[in-house]
């Protein structure tokens, strides 16, 4: 199972785990297993039609999934997901 | 556990302030890596970011990358991303509707470190949280 990384803002809906194994061979079916185990991360990465949302930057190693086919993106067993909340703001 | 009140050490509030009046008139960025204890959040150390906005004079923005590269680092040194800072050139050390808007729509609960530097010189720093539905921020008392 590939592991996806939930960053310190979203421990608190994940029971304060770092690191989850989670199942799927795209990066989409990736984040249906991990919402459906942990439903209140939902709303916080995936929009009403199940899209990633724009603000969620998701990465396969190093690569990040824009430049690849998005949620469609294939995964293996071996790959580390990390998830990027974008970070904005200003006066 | 306590969530009103955070710690940064004036060493580290010293480096933020140095980069916010060097980065006048655009605003610096940056992440804050410590913990939550049961006496509140302890900021361990700032984390200097570039800011990748188009219009860096007016607001700020991490490039996804470079966070990645800041959250392994964190991780790595057993620390959690706690928060994150930027500077207000010009303008006053609390939230702007831009960074109310943008932490409604992204749901970002961290801390909210902002500084508030007039013609180059630092005036204030004050720390934020957003919190409730869809959220107002909160002040945070911050110790140095």
């Amino acid at each position: 199972m590939a592991q996806i990384i939930i960053p310190s803002a979203l421990r608190a809906f994940t029971n304060q785990q770092t690191r989850l194994e989670v199942t799927g061979n795209t990066v989409g079916e990736l984040f249906n297993d991990l919402t459906r185990r942990f439903p209140e991360l939902h709303r916080h990465l995936l929009d009403e039609q199940g899209r990633l949302r724009k603000f969620v930057n998701v990465f396969v190693g190093n690569e990040e999934i824009r430049y690849l086919q998005n949620e469609a993106t294939l995964v293996t067993a071996h790959d580390e997901v990390s998830i990027v909340p974008s970070v904005a703001g200003g006066r | 556990m306590k969530t009103d009140r955070a710690t940064l050490s004036s060493e580290q509030l010293s480096a933020v302030v140095r980069e916010a009046e060097t980065a006048f008139p655009q605003e610096c960025c940056g992440l804050l890596f410590g913990q939550r204890t049961e006496e509140g959040w302890q900021i361990a150390r700032a984390y200097a970011m570039c800011n990748a906005s188009a219009k860096p004079e007016l607001g700020f923005e991490f490039d996804a990358r470079e966070q990645l590269r800041a959250y392994r680092e964190a991780e790595a040194a057993d620390w959690e991303i706690v928060g994150h800072y930027h500077s207000h050139p010009n303008a006053r050390a609390g939230p702007s509707p831009t960074d109310l808007q943008i932490a409604r729509e992204r749901y970002d609960r961290a801390l909210w470190l902002i500084l508030a530097i007039a013609q180059g010189r630092f005036i204030d720093a004050s720390l934020w949280q957003l919190r409730g539905e869809p959220g107002e921020f909160q002040r945070v008392e911050l110790d140095t």
